[in-house]
C-alpha cells in the first residue's frame, strides 16, 4: 500500500470511529407505565408530572413519577429532552416547590431499577433506556433527544 | 425563654423577647445552616444543582426508617412523612446618611406532613428581627417576635380541586407567595408585593390546575373566614376579604397572572386588581408585577420590572424598576432603581449585593447598600 494509501485508509478509520461514537452517543428513551396503564404519554404530560404539577392519572389515582438519580446520562438525556434549556433552571424550580412543602420526584439508581418499581406499582411512571426495557412494563413514548 | 407564640401578620411587632440564650440558639441556627450548606461544597464539589438538591447529605437508619438530611431539601424523618426544614436570612447594609446595619432578619421553621397522598400539612413558623446592630455601637432585639407565617391544611380531591384551610400566604402577584429570601434575587422587596394587601389570610382557599393542550392554567380563590390572632396595635388587617387568582403557565417558559382581591377596612370595601408575568428566555429572566388598589375615596398602585441575566453558572446581575403611588396624598410617590449582583454558590443559598435609587427619601425603600446572605437549610 503505498504511504498516500495509508493516510487514506487512517482518514477514513477516523471518520468511521467519529460517526461511531456519535451514534452511540444518541440515546432513546422509552417512557413507561405499569402494563394495566396502557396511556399514552405526551411530552407535555412528562413535564407536568415530573414537575408535580400534574398529580393525578384521569382514573383519579395519585401518579408516581419515579427519576433516574441526577449524575446519570439516562438522567441528563431525558432532562434535555423533556426540559430542554430549562434543565439548568430545575434546582431553582424545586427550591420554590420546597418553600410549598412539595419535592422532587424520588429517584433510582438504575434502569433494573425503574423497570422492576413501574412494573410492580400500577401507578407509577417512569423512564429508562429503550435498549434495557423489557415486556414487563407498557411502553407509553419514545424520546428523541434534543440537539 | 419565656416566649409566646402569636398568630400575626409578617413584619409586625406582637411582643418582645429577650434574652440571650435566644440570640444564641439563633446564631446556632444560622451556623448550622451555613455548615449543611457548606459541606456539600466540599465534599461534593462534582455535583451538579440538580444533584445537590436530590443527595442527602447523610442517612441513618432509625425505627422510623431511614432518616435523611439533604442540602435545601430538610430532614426527612424516616416513613413518617414529616419532613423538618426552613431558612434563614442575614442582611447588612449601609442607607444613605444612615449608619451601617447588620440584622439577623429571619429564621423560619417549616414543618411539613404529608401523612397520606391526598392530605398535606404545612407549617411556618417565623423568628424575625432576631438581632440587629449598627456600627453606632447599638445593638439588641427591639423588634424580635415569632409570627406564624403559615399553618394549614390541604385536602386534594383530584388536580381540579383541592381545599386549603388554615393560615396561608395571600396569593396576590408571583412574590408574596414565594417570598422567602433565599428564592429572590434582591434583599429589598418591591413595594408593591407588600403594601396593597395583607400577606397572609386566615381562611379558606379553593384551588386547581386544568391542562390545555400545552402549558398549565391553574386558579385559586379565597374567602377569610377569621381575624388574624395578633396583638400588634400597629398592624389593621382588613376585616373580610375574598380574593381570586388565574394564572398561565406555558411550556416554553413564560407565565402570565392576574388578580383580584375585595377587602372591607373600617366599613369601606377596597378593591385591588393586579397583572404579573414571568419568562425565562435562555439567561435571561423577566419578572414584573402592577396593582391598583382603591377605595373611601382613595387610591395607591405600584409595579415593578426586574430583569435577571445570568453571568456566569453561580453569577447573576439583576436590575429592577418599580414606581409605587402612595394611598395617603401627603406621601406621595416614589421611583426606585435597584442594581445588583446576586452569586449562588450551591442552589439553596444566594449572597446578594445592591445599590438602591430612590428619587426622593422613603422609608418604605431606603436609598444606598443592601446586601444579604440567605439559605434554605
Amino acid at each position: 500500500m503505498t504511504r498516500l494509501g495509508t493516510h487514506l485508509l487512517a482518514l477514513a478509520l477516523l471518520l468511521g470511529a467519529l460517526v461511531g461514537s456519535g451514534a452511540a452517543d444518541e440515546r432513546t428513551l422509552v417512557v413507561i407505565t405499569h402494563p394495566s396503564r396502557p396511556v399514552v404519554i405526551t411530552t407535555s404530560d412528562l413535564r407536568r408530572f415530573f414537575l408535580k404539577q400534574r398529580r393525578f392519572w384521569p382514573d383519579g389515582t395519585p401518579v408516581i413519577p419515579i427519576n433516574r438519580t441526577a449524575a446519570t446520562a439516562v438522567r441528563a438525556a431525558f432532562d434535555r429532552s423533556v426540559f430542554g434549556t430549562e434543565a439548568a433552571g430545575l434546582a431553582a424550580y424545586w427550591n420554590q416547590r420546597y418553600f410549598e412543602g412539595l419535592f422532587p420526584p424520588i429517584t433510582l439508581d438504575s434502569d433494573e431499577a425503574v423497570q422492576r418499581y413501574v412494573a410492580a406499582r400500577p401507578n407509577a411512571i417512569g423512564y429508562v433506556d429503550a435498549a434495557s426495557v423489557d415486556g414487563s412494563v407498557h411502553v407509553a413514548l419514545r424520546l428523541a433527544e434534543r440537539p | 425563654m419565656g416566649s409566646h407564640l402569636s398568630l400575626q401578620r409578617s413584619g409586625r411587632p406582637v411582643e418582645r423577647r429577650s434574652g440571650a440564650a435566644a440570640r444564641g440558639l439563633a446564631v446556632v441556627l444560622l451556623a448550622a445552616s451555613l455548615l449543611a450548606s457548606g459541606v456539600p461544597a466540599a465534599a461534593e464539589e462534582a455535583l451538579s444543582p440538580v444533584e445537590l438538591g436530590e443527595t442527602p447529605l447523610f442517612e441513618r437508619p432509625s425505627p422510623l426508617g431511614s432518616i435523611s438530611y439533604t442540602a435545601g431539601r430538610g430532614l426527612r424523618v424516616g416513613d413518617t412523612g414529616l419532613t423538618l426544614g426552613g431558612y434563614a436570612n442575614l442582611t447588612v447594609g449601609r442607607p444613605e446618611g444612615g449608619p451601617g446595619e447588620l440584622e439577623l432578619q429571619d429564621v423560619s421553621l417549616f414543618a411539613i406532613w404529608d401523612p397520606l397522598p391526598r392530605l398535606h400539612f404545612f407549617s411556618e413558623i417565623e423568628w424575625a428581627d432576631v438581632f440587629e446592630a449598627n456600627d453606632k455601637g447599638d445593638a439588641g432585639s427591639p423588634d424580635e417576635r415569632l409570627t406564624v407565617e403559615r399553618l394549614y391544611a390541604d385536602v386534594t380531591v383530584n388536580d381540579l380541586v383541592n381545599v386549603r384551610t388554615g393560615i396561608f400566604l395571600t396569593p396576590v402577584g408571583r412574590w408574596n407567595v414565594i417570598h422567602a429570601p433565599p428564592l429572590h434575587w434582591t434583599t429589598e422587596q418591591p413595594l408593591v408585593t407588600e403594601l396593597p394587601f395583607d400577606p397572609n389570610t386566615t381562611g379558606v382557599m379553593l384551588f386547581g390546575s386544568v391542562f390545555p393542550e400545552r402549558g398549565v392554567l391553574r386558579y385559586s380563590v379565597w374567602d377569610q373566614l377569621a381575624d388574624p390572632v395578633e396583638g400588634d396595635p400597629e398592624f389593621d388587617p382588613a376585616d373580610h376579604s375574598v380574593g381570586a387568582r388565574l394564572e398561565y403557565t406555558d411550556d416554553l417558559g413564560w407565565s402570565i397572572g392576574a388578580t383580584y382581591l375585595a377587602a372591607r377596612r373600617e366599613g369601606d370595601w377596597r378593591h385591588l386588581g393586579g397583572a404579573d408575568l414571568l419568562w425565562h428566555l435562555g439567561r435571561l429572566e423577566l419578572m414584573g408585577e402592577l396593582a391598583v388598589e382603591d377605595g373611601a375615596g382613595d387610591e395607591q398602585w405600584g409595579a415593578y420590572l426586574q430583569s435577571v441575566f445570568q453571568l456566569t453558572s453561580r453569577t447573576y446581575l439583576v436590575g429592577r424598576f418599580e414606581h409605587y403611588d402612595f394611598a395617603d396624598p401627603e406621601d406621595g410617590r416614589v421611583n426606585l432603581i435597584t442594581l445588583g449582583v446576586a452569586f449562588r454558590p450551591l442552589p439553596a443559598v444566594v449572597l446578594k449585593a445592591e445599590y438602591l435609587i430612590a428619587d426622593r427619601s422613603a422609608p418604605e425603600a431606603e436609598a444606598g447598600i443592601h446586601a444579604s446572605f440567605a439559605t434554605l437549610f
